[in-house]
């Protein structure tokens, strides 16, 4: 069985990253781009490992190095949680091959223990990045035994375990209510979003937001943690104790959740992805009068329905304007000069005020729809192709979806901070110009960079939106033209005057795209 | 004498820089032909098929459509040719419905011939019943058809067709045998590809064989063939140039 399972495991692996296609067939083309997603992908890990290191000193040096085991195993359930349940529908269930690997002469467990490998060494990836910086400040600071260090780095592969069992019994629950609707896709997407904010929410909570200590807060998010979380709480007292009867507690509860998912699924596997499969038809149309449009509603409403139509990219290009929403309803709540007080720094509230108009940078460029629209035409491309219409109008609908959904979030959140930093005339103006300008900016670069770096034989819509070289670039275009403001505001000692002259640079800059874009003509390579 | 609806002039396509997809080829499509093309796989069918389509771009030659260039007049050109590839995959998020709206709005068809249309070709076809569900529940059939009721919306002058009758039914392809047909008679032409050399025989009245790029035979059906059948000629001209 294991025999089986290992090759079904190195088949997968074969197929993610394009990794066989680039031994046996890759073009120059190809090998740049698999450079660039490594590169890419390198220095997000160096970001991520360093924010991570960062965050645990940080504890260290407010005296809460005793914490960080708690937060350590909330940091993983929090990303594993997320990875799962955005990735669990393509890797689990509906995969393309499925027909051909149940026909082969494995067991469902087997398949299903391969699958979830699949799933766990991606989660296992992304906590390592995240843990084991934080793992060894700790490590260091609270100067362990021996015992400790053993259990920090059995800890790195048994914390996944528990959160990927949960997220893959709420993707499961998920589906099988969406499966009673006709729009399961749209119902998926709003259950998923729902799910997401009541963890978010939840993992806000805490009894002292309002201290202006940031000890006793750091220290009632630790409390409020291990409380609601309780394997944070065994490891805590395994790794801070030296306890091995927590320790192993933990690993049981872990290895368990982790059994009893798989015995579970593989019993109800086959029935699972065939009920999957099964397509809602109706029969018996009878036609009705047709609604007539110009060919770019006729390519915007495609472009529209197309974005719905698959919950994994809405839900990934949808999650930045709608933290920034967030973020602008908490600072209605929210005075400044707490900040003051919180880091011990005069002036702190004020200079967060004018910094407001790039505040949203961050979360507007993090994933626009466009850096992915080329790409999702895949096999259908040669629609567009061949139809009688000018390539930037097809362009220009694509970048449309991105406008419609951004801009009344952006404007709604700009008019929340207006109103809950109690900014100035002129910061109010920016904090509405920038932010839209910029919103304009992401979207024709983010279709310029598809364009460049075009991903269109894909099995499964996963590949394009979470781990295409378009997808990356622009999140790192994002995050460049989010702190090079920044950057320059507290280099120059004048951020209104660089905001407003960022937001002639990205308004100039969004013309220049588009004229380039003019310029593109659609053809198969 | 018929007009011509496409002539393609030394068109000539290389994958990179070494592979020539297409050689040096030349031929001429009139009204009312139904012109069949002929080769063996990797021949170089799909690739002409795309470049008079506007889907790929081509390296030297030139193609007009109804005396507009391809290359000058793109959007004129694809306005009046309608294309269907060997593997029609269609936007399986729509309906088929709401595809052949979404293509009656590209091609600017108007409303009441729209719907008129798309009732007779769906009768016809016997897909009306399926027009209100997913593409993606379609077999295979019935994402060819939703693609061959689309081509025939818009009336086009140049019908382009890659392997049309792979995957349909023997009524369906009856039934798009006559459509063809009917289209030439009012002054159409139909351009399309196939390895079934039979179909080709029978309703094609021009034929050009292409091997390697090259295009080796092309012209009447009849003189093409002389007294001996298609696939006899089609086996002696590959062969005979190995």
């Amino acid at each position: 069985m294991m025999r089986k399972c290992a090759l079904l495991f190195k088949i997968q692996l074969l197929q993610q990253f394009g990794i066989n296609r680039l031994i046996h067939s890759g073009t120059s083309r190809e090998k740049r781009r698999m450079l660039l997603l490594f590169i890419g992908g390198v220095l997000l890990a160096l970001l991520l490992a360093g924010y991570s290191a960062g965050a645990a000193y940080g504890y260290v040096y407010l005296g809460l190095e005793d914490l960080l085991p708690s937060m350590m195993i909330l940091i993983s359930a929090m990303i594993t949680l997320v990875t799962t349940f955005l990735k669990g529908n393509g890797i689990l269930f509906g995969f393309h091959d499925y027909d051909m690997i149940m026909s082969l002469p494995v067991t469902s467990f087997t398949v299903v223990l391969s699958r979830m490998a699949s799933v766990y060494g991606m989660n296992l990836l992304f906590n390592l990045v995240a843990l084991v910086p934080a793992g060894i400040v700790y490590g260091s600071a609270a100067e362990l035994s021996f015992s400790s260090w053993v259990m920090l780095f059995f800890l790195l592969f048994l914390a996944p375990l528990l959160p990927l069992a949960a997220a893959t019994l709420l993707c499961i629950l998920i589906t099988a209510v969406s499966l009673r609707f006709r729009h399961r896709n749209l119902v998926t997407i709003l259950l998923s979003l729902t799910l997401i904010f009541l963890f978010l929410a939840g993992s806000m909570q805490t009894s002292q937001w309002d201290s202006r200590d940031i000890t006793a807060l750091g220290k009632a998010a630790g409390d409020a943690v291990n409380h609601y979380y309780p394997p944070a709480s065994l490891v805590s007292k395994a790794v801070v104790s030296s306890s091995w009867a927590d320790f192993g507690l933990f690993t049981l509860l872990s290895i368990a959740g982790a059994l009893l998912l798989l015995a579970v699924l593989s019993l109800f596997y086959t029935r699972l992805n065939t009920l999957l499969g099964a397509v809602h038809t109706r029969g018996g149309y009878q036609l009705k009068e047709l609604r007539v449009s110009t060919p770019f509603r006729a390519l915007f409403s495609k472009e529209l329905r197309r974005y719905f139509s698959c919950s994994i990219y809405v839900l990934n290009t949808v999650m930045g304007v709608l933290l920034l929403l967030a973020l602008s309803i908490a600072l209605v709540f929210f005075d400044p000069s707490q900040l003051e007080d919180l880091l011990n720094l005069p002036g702190a509230g004020q200079w967060f005020r004018s910094l407001a108009p790039l505040i949203p940078l961050f979360f507007i460029g993090l994933s626009p729809t466009t850096n992915s629209s080329i790409s999702l035409e895949g096999k259908n491309r040669w629609i567009i192709y061949s139809a009688p219409v000018e390539t930037i109008t097809v362009f220009v609908s694509k970048i449309a979806v991105n406008l419609i959904l951004f801009l009344p979030c952006v404007l709604v959140s700009s008019l929340l901070l207006a109103l809950g930093l109690k900014t100035g005339l002129l910061n109010t103006l920016l904090l509405f110009a920038l932010p839209v300008v910029y919103t304009f900016f992401i979207s024709v670069a983010g279709l310029m960079i598809n364009l460049k770096f075009p991903l269109y034989d894909w099995e499964s819509e996963y590949a394009v939106v979470k781990r295409g070289t378009a997808v990356l670039v622009s999140m790192l275009l994002g995050f460049l033209t989010t702190l090079v403001p920044i950057a320059a505001a507290i280099l120059f000692q004048n951020p209104l005057a660089v905001t407003a002259v960022f937001t002639l640079l990205y308004a100039a800059l969004t013309l220049w795209i588009y004229q380039r874009l003019k310029a593109v003509k659609l053809f198969v390579a | 004498m018929a007009a011509d609806i496409l002539t393609i002039r030394h068109l000539t396509k290389t994958y990179n820089k070494e592979k020539k997809a297409v050689d040096d080829l030349s031929l001429t499509v009139q009204a009312g032909d139904i012109y069949g093309f002929i080769g063996h796989n990797g021949a170089g069918k799909t690739t002409t098929i795309r470049a008079v389509t506007g889907v790929m771009d081509f390296d030297q030659g030139e193609i007009f459509i109804c005396g507009h260039s391809v290359k000058k007049d793109s959007v004129q050109c694809k306005s009046m040719t309608a294309y269907i590839p060997d593997n029609p995959d269609l936007y399986e998020h729509l309906t088929g419905i709401q595809y052949l709206n979404f293509i009656g709005d590209i091609f600017q068809v108007p409303r009441q011939e729209r719907e008129e249309r798309i009732r007779h070709y769906g009768d016809l076809l016997e897909l009306t019943p399926n027009l209100g569900d997913l593409i993606s529940s379609y077999s295979h059939g019935m994402k060819q058809k939703t693609a061959i009721i689309s081509a025939f919306l818009h009336q086009p002058r140049l019908l382009v067709l890659d392997e049309p009758f792979v995957g349909l039914d023997p009524k369906a392809s009856f039934d798009l045998k006559n459509m063809m047909h009917e289209l030439c008679g009012k002054g159409s032409a139909i351009f399309f590809s196939t390895h079934v050399l039979e179909v080709a025989e029978k309703l094609c009245n021009k034929i050009a064989i292409i091997k390697n790029g090259k295009l080796i035979a092309s012209g009447n059906t009849q003189d093409v063939r002389g007294d001996s059948s298609l696939e006899e000629v089609f086996l002696e001209v590959v062969d005979h140039d190995a």
